[in-house]
């Protein structure tokens, strides 16, 4: 139905996708995987007519395409759930559902707009009113608005980014039905994700991007984990948890809640989006007030926001800078912050040419590491890490796991909020679960596994 | 309660305000010509503050409109001048105001768009050149309609009498004048395209998300050029009316500051000066809340001097009350 002949796109001398050749049936659902930079989004947006191609063609039916805006993709019946989702808060769900494509020439043809929405909202099983205001929404029910806005415009091919990025377990599953539900009424599913035991489970071939080329496709049935890592960072990924340590210091380092944290502790919390991790974190730090006793010293604490381009970093501002940003005090002349960025480029393997450069030249998981960095040169011996892994690519990743091992070692404490159980249990002493702003329990080393967790975070007994 | 409050405290605050004149200035406030002075004083306001409400809603703003009225009054009176016979005169005159003004609007939209010039900055130098351009044309001297052009002054003075009210002791109709009719027939169109029509999905959306409404296929651009012209053809009946009610236009003073008090009246009506959240019904009430304290402000003698610390007092208590509103959302 949908094919890609010799796509390619280059900005300047960079090839963000070379000859690229895919070619979708109706009701398939195709993993797109690879590391961050590797070409998934240029393909995307090639396919979503946010960017026009600089050789090659698309075409659909063997009838060749010319997307040069948005519209025209969505016209043909490609359709794209963003990763940041794209609604408007101030609009309602139907007004949103039909925004670009209203039904009215000039007014709005309200009745009808109803009907249809409540048609689509059913379609995609939501349970909210179509007049409710989308800022109103949760995460997972502004997809579900999301997804049903794709398939409104009789969408033939829809392509999710990152879906379950900013879902609960429980949530995921439930998107997982819908598209599920979506290839059994035909429509082709592009999947692109960074958790490969998903797209395992959820996809029926897989195409691998390394470097804006395409390195092969896969059959998911007989692949493991391991060895689809393998595959897209073109090296073997040795064990990607860091083994361990046996033993945390007895020197308690800050009391919170009755729970308390120890020197070389790292000390997980789970729980569902909202549960209260993120906002007992603020609290620690003093940026919100707390609503329950918190005893610590607040002068070497660090926190890395799980938001990394909103809280974490200063985008525009160089390497250099963003990683003297925390201790001003200290780096207060500019050989000093020289000195200071280089130490942390050449620690933590940031990968960049020029520390001068401003944040925005570096992938996804180098600026993760510059806004560890920053924090790390302020000498933390309690550092909170907020999703430190969230858009982060594989290899980039194990390098960011093993370097929490390597500072828990060495003495520092670290709270770890992660929505991701595997690297939860991979990396934590301990992890507190926590649930309606919160902690309902403890779960140690022998009970550590996603069902007791989720059974706690999600209120369920068993 | 409390969010009842808060989601109409500009209601409320206008309700208030008027039973504290009615108890404080008893029967002269009700005086229907009172009551009328108070609307025909901030109609011309209040046609920009409609206008703007949709431009700050497209996440946009403009500081122009103060001086487009004045180049507008002054084109106004010169087309009527050169046309010389009534009515043909007078209706070219409003004619060249409304168009004008539009296109005016238009320019500023264009620049915006296709410039990439933040509105702040392009209006901006629409302020200064638009005043300049007024008062270079005219040598800065006032500038009076000819005699015996007696049509041209009904635009503002004439308008629908209401049955059963008279003024004076003569007995002349009440009349309800046109610059209130036309300052209502703007809001009740505005509020329409707002709520009702497609474009107004489009202006909320690309104010408030211009990136997912590009994504959904929104020609955002033209949603702007719209918004603009639109405020345009408010500013040109403004300049219309108040040309007509004067007789005359001053370049140096006509319009001069509208733009802070249209901006003023959007912004205590509650609609966010970051775009994609907004009301025309609040403007209105925000306009008419100025409008009435300005009123009260006179009456009680208190020198015209002050009235701009009380009114300064009155936005920032708006935003203040609007803010907790958000925040217990």
């Amino acid at each position: 139905m949908l094919e890609t002949i010799g796509l390619g796109k280059t900005y300047g001398a960079t090839l963000a996708l070379v000859d690229f050749n895919i070619a979708v049936q109706p009701g398939e659902v195709i993993g797109v995987i690879g590391e961050n930079g590797a070409g998934k989004s240029t393909f995307m947006k090639l396919l979503s007519g946010v960017i026009t191609p600089t050789t090659g063609q698309i075409t659909l039916d063997g009838k060749a395409q010319n997307f040069t805006k948005p519209l025209d993709a969505i016209q043909a019946g490609i359709a794209m759930v963003h990763q940041e989702l794209n609604l408007i808060p101030t609009l309602s769900v139907e007004d949103n559902l039909f925004l670009g494509k209203e039904l009215g020439k000039t007014i709005v043809n309200r009745p009808q707009t109803r009907l249809r929405a409540v048609e689509l909202l059913q379609r995609v099983g939501a349970s909210f009113s179509p007049t409710t205001l989308c800022g109103d929404l949760s995460v997972a029910e502004q997809q579900l608005v999301e997804i049903a806005k794709a398939i409104s415009e009789k969408a033939r091919i829809v392509i999710f980014d990152e879906p379950t990025a900013v879902l609960s377990d429980i949530e995921s599953e439930k998107l997982f039905e819908l598209i599920g539900n979506l290839k059994a009424e035909g429509i082709a599913v592009l999947y692109v994700s960074h958790r490969l035991p998903e797209i395992l489970r959820l996809c029926d071939r897989l195409v691998v991007l390394r470097d804006g080329n395409k390195v092969g496709e896969a059959d998911p049935k007989d692949m493991t984990v391991r060895e689809l890592a393998d595959l897209m960072v073109g090296r073997p990924v040795s064990d990607i948890y860091p083994t361990k340590s046996d033993s945390t210091g007895n020197e308690v380092l800050a009391e919170f809640c009755g729970q308390t944290i120890h020197k070389g502790e790292i000390l997980g919390f789970g729980g569902l989006i909202g549960s209260g991790r993120t906002e007992l974190c603020e609290s620690m730090i003093g940026l919100r007030k707390p609503n329950v006793p918190i005893s610590l010293n607040k002068s070497y604490i660090g926190y890395v926001s799980e938001d990394r381009k909103g809280k974490g970093l200063v985008t525009s501002m160089s390497i250099t800078d963003n990683l003297a940003l925390a201790n001003l005090n200290e780096f207060n002349n500019q050989s000093k912050r020289s000195s200071n960025a280089n130490h942390w480029i050449e620690s933590l393997g940031i990968k960049t040419k020029n520390p001068d450069l401003p944040m925005t030249s570096l992938s996804g998981g180098n600026q993760q590491k510059c806004s560890i960095g920053k924090w790390l040169a302020t000498n933390p011996q309690l550092l909170i890490l907020d999703e430190p892994t969230r858009g982060v690519d594989v290899g980039a990743k194990a390098e960011i796991y093993q370097l929490i091992a390597d500072l828990a070692s060495k003495g520092t404490a670290i709270i770890l909020i992660s929505s991701e159980l595997p690297e939860l249990i991979g990396l934590s002493h301990r992890i507190l679960v926590f649930r309606d702003q919160s902690i309902v329990g403890e779960i140690k080393q022998e009970s550590m596994n996603e069902k007791n967790i989720m059974a706690l975070a999600a209120g369920v007994t068993h | 309660m409390k969010q009842f409050v808060l989601r109409y405290g500009v209601f409320i605050a206008l309700l208030v305000l008027i039973v504290a004149n009615i108890i404080w200035q008893g029967k002269v406030f009700l005086d229907p010509v009172n009551i009328r002075n108070i609307f025909s004083q901030n109609a011309y306001v209040g046609c920009i503050a409609v206008g703007m409400t949709l431009v700050i809603i497209s996440g946009g703003i403009d500081l122009s409109v103060g001086s487009m009225m004045g180049l507008a009054g002054v084109i106004t009176i010169a087309v009527l001048n050169k046309a010389g016979v009534d009515p043909t005169a007078s209706l070219l005159s409003a004619v060249a105001a409304v168009a004008f003004g539009t296109l005016a609007g238009l320019l500023n939209g264009i620049i915006i768009t296709a410039g990439k010039v933040p509105p702040f900055i392009a209006t901006l130098a629409g302020f200064v050149a638009f005043r300049s351009a007024a008062l270079g044309w005219t040598n800065a001297s006032e500038q009076k309609a000819k005699d015996g052009l007696e049509t041209f002054g009904k635009i503002a003075g004439g308008g629908i009498p209401i049955p059963g009210l008279s003024v004076g002791s003569r007995g002349l109709p009440f009349l309800v004048q046109w610059p209130i009719l036309f300052f209502f027939a703007l809001a009740i169109l505005a509020a329409f395209i707002l709520n009702k029509s497609v474009y107004g999905r489009r202006l909320i959306a690309t104010g408030a998300n211009e990136q997912a409404s590009i994504y959904s296929g929104i020609n955002t651009d033209r949603v702007k050029w719209f918004a603009y012209s639109f405020l345009g053809f408010c500013v040109g009946i403004a300049a219309l009316c108040q040309a007509s009610r004067l007789n005359s236009v001053a370049p140096n003073s006509l319009g001069l500051g509208y733009e802070l008090d249209a901006i003023a009246a959007v912004v205590i009506g509650g609609t966010s000066l970051s775009g994609g959240k907004g009301q025309i019904g609040t403007t209105v009430v925000g306009v008419l809340l100025l409008g009435i304290i300005s009123n009260m402000l006179t009456t009680s003698g208190i020198d015209n001097n002050w009235q701009g610390c009380v009114k300064g007092v009155i936005i920032l208590m708006a935003v203040l009350i609007q803010r907790g509103n958000r925040q217990n959302a």
